[in-house]
């Protein structure tokens, strides 16, 4: 049994497989959120709030995104799923989990100490948004993917890493604490903007899925074949995803950010 | 120590893109404040990466480095092999004789069976989608032949359908069992091995062991390169147009020049680069020069050359004798293993005589080099102008000082 998705030589099948791995970092995520949650009520002298739904909603996108089958197809069969993944942990589950953090707790990032230091520097919105890039840049790189996939724990690593990578990209949106005064709503839709939608990482990586004259990652090429798709159609699936379904979901982020952002101006 | 040295170090990194973001872009792209952090980032996947993937070099030289050494990324089989004769019998029925057939074209031999999971599948839509780009000329110069190990179960019909999901201008191929394997054994491959699935019941569900690799006949007929499992679509890219012998013919001086970089004709495990003709001053005489590389270990020797533009073609020696320079005609040319041995202009060079014909810049010359062990090479050979030739033949390795007699 595997503990977590990764490529695998043998073909694909339907038949449903467990991952223990995943479901036990979901779990450790959950009660590390409460147990957050819980000292920042426990910090500001208050008794701790019910836990924001989306904060569920994250846990599951970020369940479907690992688990069978997405994660087993992505892990080692399809570059296209491979990417399907990145998009949801990054873009989606990422945000819905930040919300999942009161604002008791958020304080606590305001506190002394190196740890909340960090935090506060990492999640500065400039340093966030040239993070996300440089990890999006190094985990899509055809000998990282390479390297890294064909080991549990190289694809737990990208895993993690992806997740890290979305929680710091969103925290400067989602997040109320540490507070950013100049970091209004239209420089959050610009950050967004030049973040994912006009980012040179994500379109170049796109542009290399898409109109690469031979597929890029060879994980995904030498993959035992799932009929009916091959692996050139497969990459430039992977491209349209990164390039176009990336700028659909921060769309509906910025689209947010503008109708809340005119309800309070008007 | 260089901040880049450290991925410079692990295999994993060796594309060119990487070190400059490690080493000095990174600083000049983002803010000052960014920079050192970045760097971090960027070591620690560099230390991080190695530890997880077992990230050390290969004592056996990857496609990557034998391409370095060849220019080939297949398998160099040692020796060639010629190709088999046999008929068998295509998915329509009628016979296909492989000698007869596949004579002077590019032949990609395959065992495999239709009910394979991963290699046969995997193996025929790389080589289909490398060769859907190519013109129908360079198509039709490709024969791809897949051989059933399992003819049970491969009936024609089942064939043709599977094949041509691919390309409908692979050719299948089944026979008898027996037959099949004893062409197989011919080309020192296995035969065909059922391994039953499950608990080994139902006697029609099984999978068929068999060798993975794809034989590439070159259009002489002898296969000097095996593409085992694990081939990409971009070694096919870089090795069919070299099977086919046609990235050597540049339509002028200048493209020679640019072409010539990836355009080493290859025989076995012996290289011939940077071909160029001085375009000559006379019509009766002209020189040519270019760069072998005896990547064997035995010393192998030019024996004679010939072309398509001279009655005979001489290989000169420049001497310097009391002061003098002097032309002397060498019978052999012997090629020392495991080095480069260069002709180029004040050295050694070939003296191509009484030309039938003017060859200006952007004519080709086709020349055969006759040696020893390797054999026979071909190519074609572009004509530069004088003052290209410097640029033509740069780079090309010098390892043989101009001789000097003593006096």
């Amino acid at each position: 049994m595997q503990w977590w998705c990764s490529a695998q030589d043998t073909s694909w099948s339907w038949a449903w497989r467990a991952y223990p791995g995943v479901w036990i970092f979901l779990a450790l995520l959950g009660v590390a959120i409460w147990l957050f949650n819980r000292a920042g009520a426990r910090a500001a002298g208050r008794v701790q709030t019910p836990t924001h739904p989306a904060f569920v909603a994250g846990l599951a996108v970020l369940w479907i995104a690992l688990d069978w089958p997405i994660g087993a197809l992505g892990g080692g069969y399809l570059a296209s799923v491979h990417m399907l993944q990145f998009l949801l942990m990054t873009l989606v589950a990422a945000p819905l989990l930040l919300l999942g953090v009161s604002h008791d707790a958020q304080r606590l990032v305001n506190g002394p100490g190196i740890l909340p230091a960090i935090v506060r520097r990492l999640t500065a919105p400039a340093m966030a948004l040239v993070t996300f890039n440089v990890v999006t840049l190094l985990t899509h790189l055809p000998q990282m993917v390479d390297g890294l996939m064909k080991t549990q724990l190289g694809s737990f690593v990208i895993d993690l890493v992806w997740i890290a990578a979305g929680l710091l990209f969103w925290w400067p949106i989602v997040m109320r604490e540490p507070v950013h005064k100049r970091f209004v709503s239209p420089l959050k839709m610009g950050y967004l903007m030049l973040g994912v939608m006009f980012s040179p990482v994500m379109f170049g990586l796109a542009g290399f899925l898409v109109y690469g004259q031979t597929p890029l990652y060879a994980t995904y090429e030498l993959a035992p074949p799932i009929p009916g798709i091959t692996s050139q159609m497969d990459h430039q699936i992977a491209g349209l995803l990164m390039g176009v379904g990336g700028a659909v979901i921060i769309f509906v982020a910025i689209s947010i950010i503008f109708f809340r952002w005119s309800a309070r101006e008007a | 120590m260089e901040r880049g040295y450290l991925l410079l170090r692990c295999p994993l990194f060796r594309t060119r893109l990487f070190p400059p973001f490690a080493g000095s872009l990174i600083p000049s792209i983002v803010p000052l404040a960014f920079a050192e952090p970045l760097r971090r980032i960027v070591l620690c996947a560099a230390l991080i990466v190695p530890a997880l993937t077992g990230c050390e070099k290969s004592p056996a030289p990857n496609a990557t480095e034998r391409a370095e050494l060849t220019g080939m990324r297949g398998v160099a089989l040692e020796p060639p092999m010629a190709k088999p004769s046999f008929v068998l019998t295509r998915a329509d029925g009628s016979p296909f004789d492989f000698q007869n057939e596949t004579a002077g074209k590019v032949a990609l031999l395959f065992f495999g069976y239709t009910h394979c999971p991963d290699v046969c599948p995997l193996h025929m839509a790389n080589i289909a989608a490398v060769l859907k780009p190519m013109s129908f000329e360079q198509r039709d110069r490709v024969k791809v032949i897949f051989i059933t190990n399992d003819p049970a179960r491969d009936t024609p019909a089942r064939l043709a359908e599977w094949l041509g999901a691919f390309d409908p201008s692979f050719i299948a191929l089944t026979g008898d069992l027996e037959e099949i394997n004893r062409i197989a054994f011919s080309l020192r491959f296995p035969p065909g091995i059922k391994q039953p699935m499950g608990d080994g019941k139902d006697t029609t569900r099984y999978l068929v062991g068999h060798a993975s690799q794809v034989l590439a006949f070159s259009r002489d007929g002898l296969a000097r390169y095996a593409y085992p499992f694990g081939t990409r679509q971009e070694d096919w890219a870089n090795d069919l147009p070299k099977l086919l012998g046609e990235d050597d013919a540049p339509a002028s001086a200048a493209q020679a020049a640019k072409a010539l970089q990836p355009a080493d004709q290859l025989k076995g495990t012996l290289v011939v680069s940077r071909p160029a003709v001085a375009a000559p001053p006379t019509l009766t005489e002209a020189s040519m020069y270019f760069t072998v590389v005896n990547a064997t270990s035995t010393t192998d020797t030019l024996l004679s050359i010939s072309t398509d533009i001279s009655a005979s073609a001489e290989i000169h020696q420049q001497m310097e004798m009391s002061g003098s320079t002097m032309m002397h005609a060498l019978t052999t040319l012997p090629i020392a293993p495991l080095g480069p041995t260069a002709l180029t202009p004040g050295n050694l060079h070939v003296m191509l005589l009484t030309l039938s014909r003017k060859v200006v810049p952007g004519d080709t010359v086709r020349a055969r080099l006759n040696f020893s062990n390797a054999g026979i090479v071909e190519l074609r050979v572009p004509v530069v102008a004088y003052a290209d030739l410097e640029r033509t033949l740069g780079g090309a390795p010098t390892g043989n000082p101009p001789f000097k007699k003593p006096n």
